[in-house]
């Protein structure tokens, strides 16, 4: 029997005239979309950040046994950095996930996917073909939630 | 500087439930919201090739020169939005990759991140250390729209 998740985006901003959060461009804009996700398994963790560890948050070969086929093998991956900005704002709070087992904070560092800032949050398919690793720039606990829904054809 | 609100939804029906049954016994409602400091904005709607490289575009989606001379965590950067508009049902899947410009459906490949399905969308930072790259498995015009917010600090 099919399983079903719901997501929905919105981006919306006010025009840049705009007394209070003025947005980038001269219109409004408001951007929003829908879909319904066919899922199996869920895995849901808060992850602990540690310091001086690069730490594994998804390893691939736990979800699929043949190959990682585009289109077939493959979830859905939700991210959100749950700590808070400090009174002077700096990076240590700062959550870098990336696709391989090491330091991942270089500039130009071309195995780096993104940098959440406190309380920002990502939502993206992940094809199981690479691992996905966090690199925390200072030790917190309770720091990233993620949320994984793989996919229904994953095999 | 302007500033844009995203707000994702995930939500689902307990496994019990008679239409849209979810993956877990018990309901799912998970809301995030943001306000996110940016500057520029561009969008587009790209044409996507089964053999990658093609079109004006050139499988590039997004050249992370454009933005930023040095990838740096935590500074530079950009939000990004992509979403797979062909028509639910029409069997065209379109490869998100980074690195280099190469072909991004063998199984297991390395660089690609990962594949969006019809309708299917993401949202996430992006660091501009690497070029957001794509491919398809055919050909079909207007295919791809992609959003990039850049983050406010960006040099």
């Amino acid at each position: 029997m099919a399983k079903y998740i719901t997501t929905t985006l919105s981006i919306t901003s006010n025009a840049y005239t705009a007394t209070t959060n003025p947005g980038p461009v001269s219109s409004p804009l408001a951007i929003s979309v829908t879909d319904l996700l066919d899922v199996t398994a869920v895995e849901s963790k808060v992850v602990d950040m540690l310091t001086t560890t690069h730490e594994l948050i998804w390893d691939a070969s736990e979800y699929f046994t043949t190959n990682a086929d585009f289109g077939v093998d493959g979830g859905f991956l939700y991210f959100r950095n749950l700590l808070s900005e400090n009174t002077t704002p700096d990076t240590l709070h700062d959550i870098i996930i990336g696709n391989a087992d090491e330091d991942l904070d270089a500039v130009d560092e071309a195995n780096r996917i993104f940098t959440l800032q406190p309380g920002e949050f990502a939502w993206m398919p992940w094809d199981m073909t690479m691992d996905i690793y966090c690199d925390p720039q200072e030790t917190n606990a309770g720091a990233l939630e993620t949320i994984l829904f793989v996919r229904t054809t994953t095999t | 500087m302007g500033v844009i609100k995203p707000s994702l939804t995930l939500t689902a029906n307990a496994s019990t439930a008679s239409s849209n049954a979810g993956p877990l016994s018990v309901a799912l409602s998970l809301s995030a919201t943001d306000s996110l400091a940016v500057t520029k904005v561009q969008s587009k709607i790209l044409d996507v090739f089964g053999a990658h490289a093609s079109g004006d575009s050139g499988g590039i989606l997004w050249d992370a020169s454009d933005y930023t001379a040095s990838g740096e965590a935590g500074t530079d950067g950009a939000f990004v939005y992509i979403k797979n508009i062909t028509a639910a049902g029409s069997g065209r899947n379109i490869m998100i990759g980074a690195a280099t410009l190469e072909n991004l459906s063998g199984n297991g490949e390395a660089d690609r991140l990962f594949t969006l399905q019809p309708q299917e969308f993401a949202f996430f930072p992006w660091d501009c250390t690497v070029d957001l790259n794509f491919d398809a498995n055919g050909d079909t015009t207007n295919a791809l729209e992609s959003w990039v917010f850049v983050r406010t600090g960006t040099a």
